[in-house]
């Protein structure tokens, strides 16, 4: 899967040595909101892990934050608990305000400054890319002069666009795989191709900076950079097809839409129904999940209230509920809904897959769901139709 | 101000008319004052602050384009709300979303329309169409199937249809109350296929009612040589969103918002978590 890039790519690649990293980051801080990798929580216990090792434990307490210095952020994680998705889809969100006699007022999200978001993994930039088509058609719809004329734009999401215009990606090549990992299966990582603004890979002691945009050069004013030498982009592919044989699972994905279609009575479903708890962390964590509810709130004088919209999920039992009954009343066609949408629905609506491979429905399923082994059954089970 | 296609236009309720004991005709203008037009077949998302939004087809001629009107039933929380407002109050809506009847595909043909209960009412504007355009069109035949009489809906004009040229109209219902006068059909809606003059060779057949009933409808007119490209059905699914953002009216890969809510028999044929 290849996406466009936003801007102009350029063809270059700098050296930035990790002694100057911090100047640059906090130059970046002074002229933009830079969201990165923290570490939040605890940190895990030194006599376990090196001190060059933060973050390494999967997961744990790292979080895409907000940053005031370069101290703060842990670009050696592995994943985090929840992508980046937040800070161009926030999980709960006014969206209109309203007072009795007047109607509706829209809240604009709020954009000061221009944001970065840094350190994002080849998996959920890639996942951000995703959302660009669902919620805008591409991510040229955000950059293009805009009236609401277009009728190829009448359906961008405004809130969305807003923020997606306002944000630049750099991205960070991963410096190792997670236990639940298979986005190489997917073709959305390790490697990256297009869609940051800048690209950076940790090479020891410097970083490789590919530049992906223009405005990803406009963010590297006030860095202190080398030329790349070809070396420097050998070790980075050496590194890339290092990550690529550690990829803990797989997923075959040839001709996966079609075989997922032809086996929506497998009775892998049966099964899972009363393993599955519905509980609904899948998509609470999927980088590429965008479902949502809309609720109005009233103030207690009931003169006025609020339209919000928050994340919802096809695991609620209540999603695809109508007055005469619920269509997805079992659990075993709500998990159905969520596997053969990622696998297979989504590449006839998007044109590609709705999964980036991060693992993490994976990791946080209660019950231990995998759904690179549910796919290997079915797989098993199929077949061809003659 | 962002362009935003969640933010609704305020209407106004110009009138009101009680059509059943539990469903209302709202006849809506544009406050702004504008236009509205739509194709048959076609829904609104109807909302009011504080109630949320819920999506109604639109039933009026598609000709008139000052106001346009939705017969609602007051089943779920929007819908009873709306049930209290008075001539005058404002809604909001967004819309028109969906696709439509097959309106092109249908010109030149007989058409056969299976309706049900509330389902007559988006296939209101696509009758009209023909009334508008009756050279454009064949045979119609109209079979409609309610509860009860009471439940029926459009009654006062009905005689106005038969009237006009090359159009039939065959009524049935599950059950009379005791006492109540009823000289049409007794039965479910498919039990009018005997006296269905239409063939398959030429004929397009669209039909809108609860789920169930429309399982019956499409499986016994492919029983009756119809292809399944030619049976158009009206879905009905949660919506929040109305553009393809929200995700809960997908049926497999369909959006009924966006990809319907009118699609052929052939489109959703083998999806799941369907009655059909």
């Amino acid at each position: 899967m290849v996406f466009k890039s936003p801007g102009k790519r350029e063809e270059e690649a700098k050296i930035l040595r990790k002694a100057d990293l911090a100047l640059w980051v906090r130059s970046l801080i002074q002229d933009y909101e830079v969201i990165g990798p923290i570490q939040e929580g605890p940190r895990p216990e030194p006599s376990v892990l090196g001190p060059e090792d933060q973050g390494l434990v999967e997961g744990e307490g790292i979080a895409f934050r907000p940053i005031g210095s370069m101290n703060e952020l842990a670009l050696n994680y592995i994943t985090t608990m929840l992508s980046p998705k937040e800070f161009l889809y926030p999980p709960r969100e006014v969206l209109l305000t309203f007072r009795k006699g007047e109607g509706f007022t829209e809240v604009e999200p709020e954009l000061n400054r221009k944001r970065i978001i840094f350190g994002v993994h080849p998996c959920d930039l890639n996942a951000i890319l995703i959302l660009d088509r669902v919620f805008l058609g591409s991510y040229e719809a955000c950059t293009e002069p805009f009236d609401g004329a277009q009728d190829k734009l009448s359906r961008s999401d405004g809130y969305y666009r807003a923020r997606r215009k306002n944000t630049l990606l750099v991205a960070l090549t991963c410096s190792r795989v997670g236990e639940n990992c298979f986005c190489a299966s997917m073709g959305f990582g390790p490697s990256l191709e297009e869609g940051y603004d800048l690209l950076l890979t940790d090479l020891n002691d410097r970083y490789l900076v590919e530049i992906g945009s223009v405005l990803g050069q406009e963010m590297l004013k006030k860095a202190s950079l080398e030329e790349a030498s070809p070396q420097d982009r050998e070790t980075k592919e050496r590194k890339l097809k290092a990550l690529e044989e550690e990829m803990p699972k797989t997923v075959d994905t040839q001709d996966l839409p079609q075989i997922l279609r032809r086996n929506l009575g497998h009775p892998i479903w049966a099964k899972f129904r009363d393993i599955c708890l519905a509980c609904a962390n899948c998509t609470m964590v999927c980088p590429t999940c965008y479902c949502y509810d809309m609720v109005d709130r009233m103030e207690l004088d009931l003169e006025e209230g609020v339209r919000e919209r928050s994340w919802d999920s096809c695991f609620n039992p209540e999603f695809a509920q109508v007055h005469g009954g619920n269509f997805r009343a079992g659990r075993d066609s709500r998990l159905r809904q969520f596997v053969c949408h990622k696998m297979s629905y989504w590449t006839e609506q998007y044109g590609c897959f709705g999964c980036v491979g991060c693992g993490r429905c994976i990791s946080w399923c209660p019950v231990g769901i995998d759904i690179t082994e549910m796919i290997r059954e079915i797989r098993g089970d199929d077949v061809e139709p003659t | 101000m962002m362009w935003n296609p969640l933010k609704p236009r305020d209407a106004v309720i110009e009138a009101i008319k009680r059509e059943t004991y539990d469903t209302l005709i709202y006849t809506l203008v544009l406050k702004d004052g504008g236009e509205f037009s739509f194709k048959p077949g076609q829904f609104n998302m109807v909302g009011l602050p504080g109630m949320g939004e819920a999506p109604i087809s639109i039933s009026s001629e598609p000709s008139r384009r000052e106001s346009f009107d939705h017969t609602i039933r007051a089943v779920g929380n929007v819908t009873r709300a709306l049930a209290n407002l008075e001539e005058g109050d404002e809604v909001m809506i967004r819309g028109p979303y969906g696709t439509g009847w097959p309106t092109e595909e249908a010109k030149g043909k007989d058409i056969l329309i299976v309706a049900g209960g509330i389902g007559l009412a988006p296939l209101r504007p696509f009758i009209f169409h023909i009334f508008e355009n009756r050279a454009d069109f064949g045979y119609l035949e109209i079979l409609y199937g309610a509860r009860t009489p009471d439940d029926m809906l459009y009654t006062q004009e009905f005689p106005q249809w038969r009237k006009q040229e090359r159009v039939r109209l065959l009524l049935t219902v599950d059950r009379v109350p005791e006492g109540e006068a009823w000289e049409y059909g007794l039965g479910v809606v498919t039990e009018l296929f005997d006296f269905v003059e239409i063939s398959p060779a030429g004929g397009i057949a669209l039909t809108c009612g609860p789920e169930i009933m429309m399982r019956f409808v499409a499986r016994g007119l492919l029983q009756r040589g119809f292809s399944p490209g030619r049976v158009y059905l009206s879905m009905e699914r949660r919506m929040k969103c109305g553009i393809a953002h929200c995700g809960h009216c997908q049926i497999g890969p369909k959006y009924v918002c966006q990809d319907g809510p009118v699609f052929t028999y052939r489109a959703l044929r083998g999806l799941p978590d369907t009655l059909l």
